[in-house]
């Protein structure tokens, strides 16, 4: 399941047609946005900081032409409720995309976006290493967005 | 945010340059930014604290009798503030210092001879002092009370000396609504007019090179945001270092044609150093310029001369050393030279011809954007944003104008490899959070210690430590097993708080890191810091009386004086009477004259003085009728 829609964030239509967009119109309607919901444009607002902040965050993932592929992949699979079997998806060059079977769990190898359930997607020569860390993920669980991996300390 | 909301109702806010050798104020007023002039009428003002017997100087003041006074004499303070006493700049800058530095824990403290009175300061302090001073030249203007303010720092100081120069605020008993980057409010200054002109909005370069401090901030300007880019630059290079070499070169040449070493002598080596800024100046329009001191040391005269192209085989180092950080911003904003739009000149060291040749060249003789004043425009943009935060008089101007500025430094958190994890990667936009898991490597670990670095090298050790904080209390597990999270969450200032949570538990624990640094400042030393600051100023203003009463006791001495003299009418033994007493007078006026007396004493010695003149004046009139 994807957790947040970027480009509803951004106010900007979403699935096929925002794939379509191009990068100075994502730009332009980030920059209006920001005019409205920074927090010194709403100083007495609680809530402006983390408003601004997933704006921004949106925008990042849009405004990075790989992490924008990625994020267009899992929200076309979103749309798409396959069912439990690996799917060779020509709508994206490069991209294997499977789905684990009854591990209940998500992952997406080297994402940096929400993580996406029953859908496993990866490069092809990264699916081992999606196998393993499917513990991993499973440790992750429903944790929060930004984090990425795990760190000993 | 809350602070720029407080502000609203409480009088106008200003916005405050504060230079490492110049400060300069600014004020939004009347739909657009007044730069305010001192009492001295000049539109700059050094920062320089004296300490005198005769009381506490700041701005032109100070910096005019510095050649009397050197060692008491306080400058550079921003060369110190949020710095540690073991770091090299320190140990090189005291060399260069007349006053005296010492390190109390490993915080540099300034010390200096104040009402003969060994007094230590922190930089902070001198910091706020100038702040005061700045404050009170835009009171004189506008004619009110200011309590807001928003401060500039430069683009690449890190935390501690960005939270240092806010302590400075409170110590001078302002609220500072934000910390904001010099170049950034120097790109307000600039593209302020320029607003909406060009479609797809423009990348701009600016280069902000000042007294002491080096910045390179490349801004995108579309639609009113101020979107930085990416930001690189050097806190200590600048104008100053220009003048150090110098006085080095000058120095060596003394010592060659005069056979003497004047580098012991502070009052010498200031006098040169004055004349060394005064040429360095010159050689921006001139190719040759002069130096005449008269009996610089030991009744010795210094007469030389200096050619632009010797000043520019001194500082070559230092003026090739400034492309690095340009080269760097363009990579970091993934941006080739050639679609900058335009390349903005900040800072007064952007005078010197070889800079500006060496920065033409490397964009391949693109032509330099001149059309800001170099030494306002910093000022002029923190008084935009005041004004913006303040949402004071006509801002309909500029309320759809949005800065987004970034972090200079990757901040992190050192693992226990000794690797830096980065958590907040440089040259991300601020306001930001960010979150990170972490977890324990050894069975049973129930506290784990966080130490936050700051820098760009991958074994942290090699960063610089911001400080470091602790979680206790984790319940016992497995290796591996719990889970805390660690939340990086920077400000508008770009100052850094870091907070981290066991999930378990729910064990939390939050930390402003600066306060945790022993270098840093306690809420506690602050608060005597404002106490300290408070009486200063009422000891100034009781100084400033004291001087009048002073000044009114000479004047009448004086006059008597003269008006003895010239009268005829007068008997003798009465004359003899009153000019000894006046005599008596201005004797110990002289022999005071290096320490202010109290008002009382003054006071007295008019009365008695008044007690002996009226009567023997009005017999005399009294006779005369």
């Amino acid at each position: 399941m994807v957790k947040i829609d970027h480009y509803k964030v951004l106010d900007l239509p979403s699935g096929s047609e925002g794939a379509k967009l191009i990068l100075c119109e994502i730009t332009k309607k980030y920059k209006a946005k920001a005019l409205l919901l920074h927090p010194d444009k709403r100083p007495d607002y609680p809530h402006a900081g983390a408003e601004f902040q997933q704006l921004k965050e949106s925008y990042d993932i849009l405004k990075d032409p790989e992490s924008r592929k990625k994020f267009d992949a899992a929200l076309y699979f979103e749309n798409m409720t396959s069912g439990d079997m690996f799917v060779m998806a020509s709508g994206f060059s490069g991209l294997l995309v499977g789905c684990l079977l009854g591990t209940g769990t998500m992952c997406v190898v080297d994402g940096t976006y929400s993580l996406v359930k029953n859908v496993c997607v990866g490069t092809a020569n990264s699916v081992g290493w999606v196998c393993n860390s499917v513990t991993r993920a499973v440790k992750n669980k429903e944790s929060e967005g930004d984090i990425e991996d795990w760190e000993m300390i | 945010m809350s602070i720029a909301f407080d502000a609203k109702g409480e009088g106008l806010a200003i916005g405050i340059d504060l230079g490492t050798t110049y400060s300069c104020v600014g004020v939004w007023q009347h739909g657009r930014v007044e730069i305010i002039a001192n009492d001295q009428g000049n539109r700059t003002t050094p920062s320089y604290v004296a300490f005198t017997n005769n009381g506490r100087l700041i701005g032109d003041a100070a910096k005019n009798q510095v050649s009397m006074n050197p060692i008491n004499t306080v400058f550079d303070a921003k060369r110190l503030i949020g710095r540690k006493f073991s770091d090299a700049s320190v140990r090189n800058d005291m060399k260069l210092w007349p006053f005296k530095v010492r390190g109390v824990g490993d915080k540099p403290m300034i010390m200096v001879n104040y009402n003969n009175v060994e007094k230590k300061f922190a930089a902070e302090e001198i910091s706020s002092m100038v702040l005061i001073k700045m404050r009170e030249i835009a009171e004189a203007y506008i004619g009110s009370v200011v309590k807001n303010a928003v401060v500039t720092v430069p683009a690449h100081f890190n935390d501690l000396q960005r939270q240092a120069t806010k302590n400075a605020g409170v110590i001078a008993g302002m609220n500072v609504m934000r910390i904001i980057n010099e170049p950034t409010a120097a790109a307000i200054a600039y593209g302020l007019d320029k607003k909406g002109s060009t479609v797809g909005g423009k990348n701009v370069l600016i280069f902000d090179f000042g007294g002491g401090t080096f910045d390179v901030s490349l801004l995108k300007i579309e639609e009113g945001v101020f979107e930085v880019k990416a930001t690189a630059g050097d806190t200590h290079l600048g104008g100053e270092d220009f003048d150090n070499r110098m006085l080095d070169h000058f120095v060596q040449e003394f010592k060659r044609k005069h056979e003497k070493d004047i580098s012991n002598n502070p009052k010498a080596l200031r006098r040169l150093r004055t004349s060394c800024e005064r040429a360095k100046r010159t050689l921006s329009s001139t190719a040759q310029t002069t130096i005449e001191i008269d009996s610089l040391f030991e009744g010795t005269d210094f007469y030389t001369t200096i050619t632009r192209a010797r000043f520019e085989e001194l500082n070559m180092d230092h003026f090739t050393k400034c492309m690095e950080p340009v080269e760097k911003c363009l990579r970091d904003a993934k941006m080739d030279k050639s679609i900058i739009h335009d390349v903005v000149l900040v800072g007064g060291s952007t005078r010197i011809p070889k800079v500006q040749q060496l920065l033409q060249d490397f964009f391949n003789g693109k032509e330099l954007c001149k059309s800001i004043n170099p030494d306002e425009a910093v000022a002029y943009g923190a008084a935009v944003q005041a004004a913006i935060l303040g949402g004071e008089g006509d801002i309909d101007k500029v309320q759809d104008l949005l800065l987004l500025d970034v972090t200079p430094l990757s901040l992190g958190i050192e693992n226990f490899k000794g690797q830096m994890k980065v958590v907040v990667p440089r040259n991300t936009t601020i306001p930001t959070k960010k979150l990170r898991l972490f977890t324990t490597v050894e069975s049973a670990q129930t506290c784990i210690k966080f130490p936050v670095y700051e820098g760009e090298r991958t074994i942290a050790k090699e960063n610089r430590l911001l400080g470091t904080f602790k979680l206790k209390g984790i319940g016992i597990a497995e290796k591996g097993v719990p889970e805390v999270y660690v939340c990086f969450e920077i400000d508008a200032n770009g100052i850094l708080i870091v907070s981290a949570e066991e999930k378990s538990t729910g064990k939390k624990s939050k930390i402003t890191l600066t306060n945790n640094c022993k270098r840093m400042l306690c809420n506690e030393e602050i608060k005597k810091m404002v106490k300290e600051a408070e009486k200063y100023k009422s000891e100034d203003e009781e100084n400033k009386k004291k001087l009048e009463a002073k000044l009114v006791l000479f004047d009448y001495a004086y006059n008597m004086k003269d008006t003895v003299s010239n009268l005829s009418k007068l008997n003798r033994a009465d004359k003899k009477k009153i000019v000894d007493a006046v005599a008596k007078t201005i004797r110990w006026l002289d022999e005071n004259e290096n320490r202010l007396a109290e008002c009382e004493e003054y006071k007295d010695k008019m009365t008695k003085l008044e007690n002996i003149c009226i009567p023997i004046f009005t017999e005399m009139y009294k006779g005369a009728s």
